[in-house]
């Protein structure tokens, strides 16, 4: 039997967004019109709707939501690796990211976060000490 | 802003259930048609005379709502499709109200349905949303079981609820689905100690606070009351009914949707408070978004839902807030698009329905709130709705 493999299916944003990232710096969409960072990304700015975005790094610094383990997935890949470390984390630079939480942050902890491609070329976000 | 206007002349009859199935080999078309058949069958109306329809489905495939009419032999001169997940159900009711004052339509059916087939599930929460696809699936593949346990914990972190507050929930509405013939679940009972042993799924959130995706279909008929007292039917009257979507966007965390936003307005349209709401039906695929109801349509204060469901029975007998009173989606399943709390209010207020049914109930509400497009629920609905002419159909 096959080793199941990590969803690799992103829409064409996603695999922007994963291109873009860079080893010690978080890349997200900037507006260049009004300067709102948005994420997840999007085909227009979600504040003034101008399509003029650019890939930029931006502050890597935010503060965790929340955070839990998944004990349950609908992918074979992960329930092999049951259980996975969720957090989501308020970025200083304005959205919400859902990231892998593999230093056990809880709610109030300062976090980096940081875009990580596993072997298969996918892209996670982490969530790291500051 | 301007207000809805009242939905007078319009009447709500003939609500029906296709009983729930864990899977099954049959479409969404079979469900769906069932119901349509079920509600000409009980009413004695002609398939003829049905002019609207209204269809949500998240199984439907590639399939739509004017699919369905050549597979039913329909010829709708109006026609509505409504992919709004939990709000489904009240929103199409809203739309087909309007439909029907403005002429139109004469005659609607809204029906949500769904199959269940074993890799059904899987599809739908692989392909729900682009923002799911980039931003949540990769990590953990989790479905909405991720987003909402984050939800929960941070409830749970900002206004001091506990597990047995969400317990009181599961193990009331599994209480009113022993009392339901209908409800997946129904035939065992659930107590506290086992909704607190219940194996973890994500982070606080335990088997009991998970729905079960399912099969089956609800619907109802929307009309003129001129039409339904001509046919000498029982039927039901809307009251008030809004909706908000992607409401309080900035919040970090959702801990309240759209419903206060428009609550006020509902409840000064409808004529009543709170107080006089006979049966609540929240849209309840985890108990914490059962609170966010509460709270945001009046019941409670914001954050003070834990302390009102220690305070208040929940059961449909218990002389409280009879909510989810037929066991609600977490012991009757998932199927339909959050059709069946509006189905269950209907029959509610007509005083058809059965063994849990509310003494002398009058007045019912219904809320709906769906599509966890990325970290939260986007839509928030709910409808008040009068039964007029109560009875239940053969
Ligand atoms: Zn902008």
């Amino acid at each position: 039997m096959s080793h199941p493999l990590p969803p690799s299916h992103r829409t064409p944003l996603g695999f922007q967004l994963r291109d873009a990232q860079t080893r010690d710096q978080l890349v997200l969409q900037v507006c260049q019109q009004c300067e709102t960072v948005q994420y997840p990304p999007r085909n227009v700015c979600v504040n003034c709707l101008d399509n003029d975005l650019n890939w930029q790094p931006v502050s890597a610094e935010g503060k965790v939501l929340a955070s839990n383990q998944l004990h349950s997935s609908v992918e074979e890949y992960y329930q092999e690796g049951i259980p996975f470390e969720l957090a989501s984390v308020k970025l200083n630079a304005g959205p919400v990211v859902l990231a892998c939480n593999s230093i056990d942050a809880t709610a109030g902890d300062q976090v980096r976060v940081l875009g990580e491609q596993d072997e298969h070329g996918n892209l996670l976000l982490r969530a790291l000490k500051p | 802003m301007s207000r809805p206007q009242p939905y007078t002349g319009v009447a709500i009859l003939a609500p029906v259930t296709v009983p729930y199935a864990r899977f099954s080999d049959h479409s969404a078309a079979w469900f769906i048609g069932n119901a349509l058949a079920t509600m000409l069958r009980q009413t004695g109306i002609d398939k003829k005379e049905v002019d609207g329809l209204s269809i949500s489905s998240f199984t439907l495939g590639s399939d739509s709502a004017v699919s369905l009419t050549e597979h039913f032999g329909l010829v709708p001169r109006w026609l509505e499709q409504i992919p709004f997940g939990g709000s489904s159900g009240v929103v199409s009711l809203r739309r087909a109200a309007r439909a029907i004052q403005n002429g139109d339509a004469d005659m609607i059916a809204c029906i949500g349905g769904d199959t269940s087939q074993t890799q059904s599930f899987k599809e739908t929460v692989a392909n729900f949303s682009t923002f799911s696809t980039d931003a949540v699936y990769p990590y953990g593949s989790p479905g909405p079981n991720g987003p909402f346990s984050l939800i929960t914990q941070r409830y749970m972190d900002t206004y001091g609820a506990t597990r047995e507050d969400f317990g009181r929930i599961a193990v009331s509405q599994r209480y009113n689905a022993n009392h339901n013939p209908n409800a997946l679940l129904g035939h065992k009972t659930l107590t506290m100690e086992q909704y607190l042993q219940a194996r973890p799924i994500a982070g606080p959130v335990h088997l009991f606070d998970c729905v079960m995706p399912c099969a089956g279909a609800d619907g109802f008929l929307v009309t003129s009351v001129a039409r339904a007292e001509a046919l000498g039917l029982p039927y039901a009257t809307l009251l008030a009914a809004d909706e908000r979507h992607n409401a309080f966007h900035q919040d970090p965390v959702q801990l309240r949707g759209g419903w206060s936003l428009f609550r006020d307005d509902l409840y000064n349209l409808a004529g009543v408070g709170p107080q006089d709401i006979d049966c609540l039906q929240t849209y309840d695929d985890y108990p914490v978004i059962c609170m966010l109801q509460m709270e945001g349509l009046g019941f409670c204060e914001q954050g003070s839902a834990p302390e009102f469901v220690r305070n208040n029975s929940l059961s449909f007998d218990g002389g409280g807030l009879p909510h989810n009173t037929n066991g609600g989606q977490l012991s009757v399943g998932q199927a339909g698009c959050g059709y069946l709390g509006v189905v269950e209010t209907i029959k509610q207020v007509l005083n058809c329905a059965g063994d849990h049914q509310v003494p002398s109930a009058r007045i019912g509400m219904v809320s709906g709130y769906g599509m966890v497009n990325y970290d939260r629920g986007l839509c928030s609905a709910a409808a008040i709705v009068r039964g007029e002419k109560q009875g239940g159909l053969a």
